[in-house]
């Protein structure tokens, strides 16, 4: 790894800020990161990138983590809870029992389900 | 005085030398027995004496030496007496510390038993309420496993006012 994944997200995401041509400043980010040998960091690369991105933009990064596939009703009251510079990432969890478990940033949690109730119960 | 030495037969010349001869005897007998006989006589008296005096001297001495044996042997009495008397006081001390000491450590060792004892009771306790809460705990998620759409809601909604609250 010549570079972290940071500082190639922080490259593109300057780079992209001066430049209008999107598609070409990407195809060059490519083929920089294949030449360097960094193919295999590439989704962390991304992650790293989104975060900018989303931070640049005032958003902020909500993973949501349902127990099962959530209503579309259910969905919708959850997700009209947040910014539309938000970046909302949904996904299942069956350890969650039931419930949902909802990451800001990576760094706050709401987490209210069935699993969390249960563990607090007889911990 | 001459009548009458001659009617008793005497003869002068023969009574001069038998006295002569009486007197030689004598100093001979004298310087030759009576001296040496009277020496050995004073030496033997003096030994004798000294003797005596020995034994004497002897015999006040061995009074002494029993005197001092007696005493000898009531201050040995005494100070046996003594040395006895403080080994009892020591060996009272001793025993009472020792037993001291063994109460000491039965109480410790009762202490540690019961807090063990205590300690396994707690263990086991623990050990009950985890497995109870397990069974719990995994009953709850069968039944919720059953029908969850409720549960799914419920938590779901209070999820989403959380959201609202901390926004």
């Amino acid at each position: 790894m010549k570079y972290s994944p940071k500082s190639y997200a922080v490259a593109l995401s300057s780079v992209l800020e001066k430049s209008k041509e999107e598609k070409h400043v990407f195809t060059n980010f490519l083929k920089t990161v294949k030449k360097n040998g960094d193919q295999k960091i590439l989704h962390k690369i991304l992650d790293a990138f989104k975060k900018i991105e989303i931070k640049k933009h005032g958003g902020s990064h909500i993973k949501i983590e349902f127990a099962r596939e959530p209503l579309k009703d259910q969905l919708k009251s959850i997700t009209k809870k947040f910014k539309s510079q938000d970046w909302i990432e949904t996904s299942l969890n069956p350890a969650l029992v039931a419930g949902v478990r909802v990451t800001i940033d990576g760094e706050r949690e709401i987490d209210n389900s069935l699993a969390r109730k249960l563990h607090k119960l007889f911990k | 005085m001459q009548e009458l030495v001659s009617q008793l037969g005497l003869d002068w010349k023969l009574l001069l030398s038998q006295g002569v001869n009486f007197l030689i005897l004598l100093t001979v007998l004298t310087f030759l027995v009576y001296k040496p006989l009277s020496r050995l006589m004073e030496e033997r008296r003096k030994k004798i004496e000294f003797g005596l005096a020995g034994a004497e001297e002897a015999e006040k001495r061995l009074k002494e030496i029993d005197k001092v044996k007696e005493e000898k042997f009531a201050q040995a009495d005494k100070n046996a007496l003594k040395v006895i008397g403080e080994a009892e006081k020591r060996g009272q001390k001793c025993f009472d510390e020792i037993l001291k000491n063994a109460e000491g450590k039965a109480d410790e060792v009762m202490a540690e038993a019961a807090r063990v004892a205590e300690q396994k009771k707690q263990e086991e306790l623990s050990r009950l309420t985890e497995k109870a809460g397990a069974l719990i705990k995994e009953a709850i998620i069968k039944t919720v496993e059953l029908d969850p759409k409720h549960v799914d809601e419920k938590l779901i909604s209070q999820a989403t006012l959380i959201i609202k609250e901390k926004a």
